[in-house]
């Protein structure tokens, strides 16, 4: 072990404590990547450098003092909360990283009952959350598939969305306030208020940073009152992914807001519906709230879906059964070990957001292009799953056959050309190459052609929070340097 | 060579909510909105022959899957015939007759095997909805081939014999046997069937299974339920109202100490 | 009726259990049973069949092969004119008693969980479905069944006088080219407490915690067969009917949800509490007492309080 190690772990055992600090060889393996290496993982192959240490914190000032440690020494700060990243954010590229991992800041600190809003560390699970506040009759409204594992600090980094985005909005739609710290040990407050206009929104500086600006601490989101005995459910069948995005257009253009609007093409579709819609598309929707509202935007949904008669409905309790088992947690990912080392197929997803304008082209030159370019797919499909007025996201989720290539050679040889076919795609066609997983360290080769212009302001504002680089090198911009 | 695996195709009851048990006037649950899965030894089953069909070079080795179902086990069967089974048969049963009736289903797969000799069939051990256990059994007395199992594992196969590994309350034997014969699936060290690439399964879209009507045996022995009910409560289910380390105490205090001081 | 009460003999704690279903099928059946011990020459000669006791036949085999036993047990049952036959739970029990009911033209149903006597016939119920729903059955007087039956409590009573009779081998068929022995079955702990894992334990770790704490204290230590299948524990530590039967004093099931293959495995437990946040979840309506939590908060403070009874370690080769 270099003595730089050696110092950075010595040093970081007197900030937080010997107990807080591991090294442990598995420990690092682990830390070293994120589910975007998976199947390197599963190998347990590790491509990247080992960090130094992983390293918990249990409160804003040591969180400060570690950074400005890391901040004067240019040591790489991975921040860390759940650990169920997707898009390489939380890989350690750089030689003697540490990873910075709040999932010891698990306390819920304040459900507000008058002012509807909630606070919590930055290591409080999703899930946790939710229940404490389901028992009192609120939701928050956030429901990613991730919600068992994933914590809350990571999931305002990362921008996330959930199931129920197109009633409740993103995590940006939830944030009221938040607490963060800076590489130079600044600990900022924004305060929780319905609505400012005093200056930017500064939030959005920590909303979707990656770890790449400041390491968030303590976040305070909007309440909802939850009224599951309302939600009503209505799926149906068609043929055509095409004619299922231009109903979901009309629902959302003619005003209605259920929590919950899908469609799923026939490929991925089948991974969850082949026992009543076998080669067929599945359009689902969900509202829920006051019973009224409930009530009428489901009235309006049917009535819209009364004039496409290529539509066919399914009974209730077919989606209420999938909905019932749609969220990931971590049996599942083992579950998931365990079947890729004996079969050997991988799944992974690309998601993006495009105009409705462009949507449709988008979906069919990607299908088009991984079918005729990329070896071994077993399965190619997409879902959409948040809906806006002005567009939509796809969700291609593709599974692939690793054939005669090594564990460290199997992103090289599908994930990265798949990502790039549906990136460059996507952009071309004026979307956005990331809808909701961050940019992490693997869209970074066309974070330029995303932002064009507005690159600029990206750029700034990381020289700006972190000008010695230290916070998660190779996030959102690509990194230079020597690894 | 002909390999031939009986699978089911089985509704996920793990998905299944209390709340949603209906029973059927044919005595089961009704399922029909949940999702279906290979019977996992069944799974295993499938693999087993695939993998033996690649270890084996000095000869081919022509692999079959058979069941018994109505058309949603047709999205299994293609994907079995693009991983290479060269022959997927459906004895049709629209109406889930054969979900109970393994003596119907196993006098099926005799009258199959009858018309088209195989030297090796497979079958998983058992499967959830009736869990009787004895579908290798009735194939192997009805076609008077040997039984073997439960297997874990397919070691070898020449044309005369083939090398498992046995489970024996405990103990795994390794035997050699002569074909042809009947290998019931148990805990395999393989659980889990490959995936067949968009590309095969576009080489077999034009394909179709083999259809076969069900063929009754002259007397069943297994014995038909004559009344189901939701399970009962078979202990006191005393359930604590507390958390954590209260729960414990009270737990305790409510029937585990005693028990624990007969010790 | 003339019942025959068919074991595969492996050790001792076989034939213990045995008794005690024996006893119990008896009382139910208000009749008497007679046994037959099937199994290993070497292995019937190590059993102490007098735990068992009254009339056993030992038929030695070579190796278990259904099709050969059956044979064998017919011609038994033929010449002693057995009218039931109940085949003790095991690897082959339900194949066995198929295949004697075609042979004795009788009907036949596989794990059944309870038996009674009734207007000259035979009640039974197996549990279907995943554990979901209880069926019953009508069998007349002449019938086979394989037993997965539970003994909760034991009355006190010694075993018959024992009166052995050594049948003529079963000979190995010709089709068992060969047959060499693979792997030895592991030592297993046989504790008053079992500890069970299911998938409800979210973590690798956990699972390791869980086993290390259980063999620390002597305890056994079983996993639902998702565990081992998922590849955290070994299939030597799969509980239920594709693994080990046990029939502790207690079980903790831990994360269990009930599934009928592994409840076959705990369900002779004297007391079995389950530990799972869904407290609906199919092992509450099995389990004598649930703590619907997180096992994370439960298991230290039970575990504590488990460790002021300690119990004594006893190594035996299997759990049946």
């Amino acid at each position: 072990m270099c003595n730089r190690r050696e110092e950075i772990i010595e040093k970081m055992k007197q900030i937080v404590g010997e107990e807080n600090v591991v090294t442990d060889k598995e420990v690092l393996e682990d830390a070293s990547h994120d589910r975007f290496r998976k199947y390197e993982g599963y190998h347990k192959v590790y491509t990247n450098p080992l960090p130094a240490a992983v390293v918990f914190v249990n409160d804003a000032e040591e969180v400060s003092s570690v950074l400005r440690y890391c901040n004067s020494k240019k040591i790489n700060v991975v921040p860390r909360t759940g650990h169920s990243a997707t898009e390489g954010g939380l890989e350690t590229i750089v030689k003697d990283s540490i990873v910075l991992d709040g999932s010891h800041m698990n306390r819920i600190l304040d459900i507000d009952e008058v002012n509807m809003q909630a606070t919590a560390e930055c290591g409080v699970v999703l899930e946790d959350l939710e229940n404490a506040v389901r028992k009192l009759g609120y939701t928050t409204g956030h429901s990613p598939q991730s919600k068992p594992i994933a914590q809350m600090g990571g999931l305002v980094a990362t921008r996330s969305i959930g199931q129920f985005s197109t009633l409740y909005g993103g995590i940006e739609d939830m944030l009221a306030g938040v607490q963060t710290v800076f590489p130079d040990g600044t600990i900022c407050d924004i305060k929780a208020v319905p609505r400012r206009s005093a200056g930017p929104d500064i939030r959005h500086i920590i909303l979707g940073n990656e770890g790449t600006t400041n390491f968030i601490t303590k976040v305070t989101v909007k309440l909802w009152k939850y009224y599951p005995e309302h939600q009503e459910c209505m799926g149906y069948t068609l043929d055509n992914m095409h004619d299922g995005l231009r109903i979901m257009r009309e629902v959302m253009v003619e005003g209605y807001r259920p929590s919950v609007a899908r469609l799923y093409d026939a490929e991925d579709g089948k991974e969850h519906f082949s026992h009543f819609a076998a080669g067929k598309c599945v359009l689902l929707f969900v509202t829920e709230g006051p019973e009224l509202i409930s009530h009428a935007t489901a009235e309006g949904i049917r009535r819209i879906m009364t004039k496409h008669p290529e539509c066919t409905q399914v009974e209730t309790k077919l989606i209420e059964t999938w909905f019932a088992n749609l969220n990931w947690d971590a049996a599942r990912i083992e579950e998931e070990r365990k079947e890729v080392l004996e079969t050997n197929n991988v799944c992974c997803t690309t998601e993006i957001s495009a105009p409705w304008g462009a949507v449709d082209g988008i979906y069919d030159v990607c299908v088009k292009r991984i079918m005729e370019e990329i070896p071994d797919i077993t399965v190619f499909g997409a879902h959409a799953s948040h809906c806006y007025s002005n567009g939509i996201n796809l969700y291609f989720v593709y599974w692939y056959n690793v054939v005669d290539c090594t564990p460290e050679e199997e992103i090289t040889k599908y994930h990265l050309p798949i990502k790039k076919i549906i990136c460059e795609e996507t952009i071309k066609a004026g979307g956005s190459m990331c809808h909701h997983h961050g940019v992490g360290k693997h869209r970074v080769h066309w974070v330029d052609k995303e932002h064009g212009s507005a690159l600029y302001m990206v750029k700034r504002l990381k020289e700006a929070f972190d000008p010695n680089g230290i916070m998660n090198i190779g996030t959102i911009l690509p990194y230079k340097g020597e690894k | 060579m002909r390999l031939l695996v009986s699978f089911k195709i089985c509704p996920d009851l793990e998905l299944l909510r209390e709340e949603d048990i209906i029973l059927t006037e044919e005595m089961g649950i009704d399922t029909h909105f949940l999702p279906n899965i290979i019977n996992c030894y069944d799974e295993s089953a499938l693999e087993l022959a695939l993998r033996l069909r690649d270890k084996t070079k000095e000869f081919p080795i022509e692999i079959s899957a058979f069941t018994a179902g109505n058309e949603q086990a047709e999205l299994t069967l293609k994907s079995l015939r693009a991983l290479g089974f060269a022959h997927t048969v459906r004895a049709e049963d629209e109406k889930g007759y054969t979900v109970f009736s393994s003596e119907t289903v196993a006098e099926t797969l005799a009258a199959y095997i009858k018309e088209y000799p195989q030297d090796c069939i497979l079958l998983g051990k058992e499967a959830p909805n009736g869990n009787n256990g004895i579908m290798a059994g009735l194939v192997s007395e009805k076609i008077k081939h040997p039984l073997i199992g439960p297997i874990l594992d397919i070691i070898f196969i020449d044309r005369e014999s083939v090398t498992v590994l046995v489970s024996d309350e405990g103990r795994i034997r390794k035997q050699i046997v002569s074909l042809p014969c009947v290998l019931c699936v148990g805990n395999a060290v393989i659980s889990k069937l490959r995936v067949a690439t968009l590309r095969e399964r576009m080489k077999v879209s034009k394909t179709e299974s083999e259809y076969i009507s069900l063929a009754y045996p002259d007397h069943e022995y297994i014995a038909a339920p004559k009344e189901v009910n939701p399970m009962i409560a078979k202990r006191a289910g005393y359930q604590s109202q507390k958390d954590g380390s209260e729960a414990v105490r009270d737990i305790l205090r409510n029937g585990l100490q005693k028990v624990l001081e007969q010790i | 009726m003339k019942l025959l009460f068919v074991i595969h003999g492996t050790d001792n704690k076989i034939i213990e259990t045995a008794y005690k279903k024996k006893q119990k099928i008896c009382r139910q059946m208000d009749c008497i049973a007679e046994s037959c011990v099937y199994g290993e020459k070497e292995e019937l000669e190590n059993l102490s069949l007098e735990l068992l006791g009254g009339r056993i036949y030992t038929l030695p085999v070579k190796t278990c092969v259904v099709e050969a036993i059956s044979k064998s047990l017919h011609k038994l049952i033929r010449e002693i004119q057995y009218t039931a036959v109940v085949v003790a739970d095991g690897d082959r029990a339900g194949e066995l008693a198929a295949l004697l009911a075609r042979l004795m033209n009788v009907k036949c149903i596989t794990a059944v969980t309870e038996l009674t006597k009734e207007n000259g016939g035979v009640r039974c119920k197996k549990m279907i479905y995943n554990n979901l729903l209880c069926a019953g059955f009508r069998l007349p007087p002449e019938f086979v069944i394989s037993e997965r039956l539970a003994v909760l409590s034991l009355r006190n009573e010694r075993p018959e006088p024992l009166d052995h009779i050594v049948l003529e081998p079963c000979r190995n068929p010709h089709y068992i080219l060969e047959d060499t022995l693979f792997e030895e079955r592991r030592p297993q702990v046989i504790s008053p407490v079992l500890i069970a894992a299911g998938m409800g334990i979210k973590r690798r770790e956990d699972i390791m915690k869980i086993r290390e704490y259980a063999k620390h204290h002597g305890f056994s230590f079983g996993v639902s067969r998702p565990v081992a299948m998922r590849g955290w524990a070994d299939i030597s530590e799969i509980i239920g009917v594709s693994g080990g039967i046990y029939a502790p004093k207690v079980t903790i099931a831990i994360g269990i949800s009930g599934a009928a293959a592994f409840m076959a495995g705990i369900e002779q437990s004297d007391y079995i509490l389950a530990v799972n946040t869904d407290p609906s979840a199919m092992i509450a309506k099995q389990s004598d007492a649930i703590i619907a939590d997180e096992y994370q908060n439960v298991l230290q403070p039970l575990f504590e309080n488990l460790e002021k009874f300690t119990y004594p370690r006893h190594h035996d080769l299997s759990c049946r």
